[in-house]
């Protein structure tokens, strides 16, 4: 199963999830996850309110931000969204195989 | 120099995430996944319809395998009657009396019975050649009521 998140807010459950219909959504209004890196502020915005489109397309963008204030460890939660976003696409693709001669790698402490 | 153009293909544009999701959508489809599980399921379903049309693949192949292998041995029955000049009285091998024992459990399902039906056969002429013997020693005389 891929990753979902859920969000409670003020009485209410929210399911944050990506398809790659919401993807292509999104896409098709101009967004683009590259732009993480360049415009982290428009990006991060968009990738949340996309995040909503699945499963809540008609929430009311103020509760959206009224949540998103109260969220805690943000930084953790946009990553947590950008790796469900990507998903979309990787899964379309398998890993390369084990000791192919592929590079390996490690986090360092 | 002027306006000449310039030569060789230009970089191919980075495709998005969508003209991908569009690039493969025929194929997943073509392997059993709904437009609908494509797109709006989630989105690990693609992994597993993969797996499970590798596994699709190997199961044909085999069957393509042994296909081949029942022509083989087909062909192999009918070998002495397609040699030129045959004579009347050569024949064909009969057709495989039983398909090709398929895995190792059916293999030894096999050779029980088989190993069971020549005791039987031992044990019946045992018995014959037992019978036999009894009426050569008694001369051949049997006693009438």
């Amino acid at each position: 199963m891929s990753k979902n998140i859920t969000l409670r807010f003020e009485d209410s459950e929210y399911t944050l999830e990506f398809t790659r219909k919401t993807v292509h959504d999104m896409e098709s209004v101009g967004f683009n996850v590259d732009d993480i890196d360049t415009k982290p502020e428009t990006c991060i915005t968009k990738l949340y309110e996309g995040a909503f489109l699945a499963h809540h397309r008609t929430v009311n963008k103020d509760i959206i931000w009224r949540m998103y204030e109260s969220i805690p460890k943000k930084q953790e939660f946009i990553s947590a969204l950008y790796e469900m976003y990507c998903t979309t696409l990787n899964t379309l693709f398998d890993e390369p195989e084990e000791n192919e001669g592929n590079a390996t790698w490690g986090v360092n402490p | 120099m002027g306006s000449e153009p310039v030569k060789g293909t230009p970089p191919e544009k980075e495709k998005t995430f969508a003209e991908i999701f569009e690039d493969v959508c025929p194929y997943y489809m073509s392997i059993g996944m709904s437009y609908d599980d494509f797109w709006n399921g989630d989105p690990e379903m693609a992994k597993y319809y993969r797996k499970a049309e590798k596994i699709r693949m190997k199961r044909e192949n085999r069957n393509l395998w042994l296909q081949g292998l029942y022509i083989y041995h087909a062909v192999g029955d009918l070998a002495p009657i397609l040699r030129f000049r045959t004579r009347g009285s050569v024949k064909a091998e009969p057709y495989l009396s039983e398909p090709f024992a398929i895995d190792e459990e059916e293999q030894k399902e096999r050779e029980e019975k088989s190993r069971a039906e020549s005791l039987l056969r031992m044990r019946d002429m045992l018995s014959e050649l037992s019978r036999k013997k009894k009426v050569g020693d008694s001369g051949g005389r049997t006693d009438s009521k």
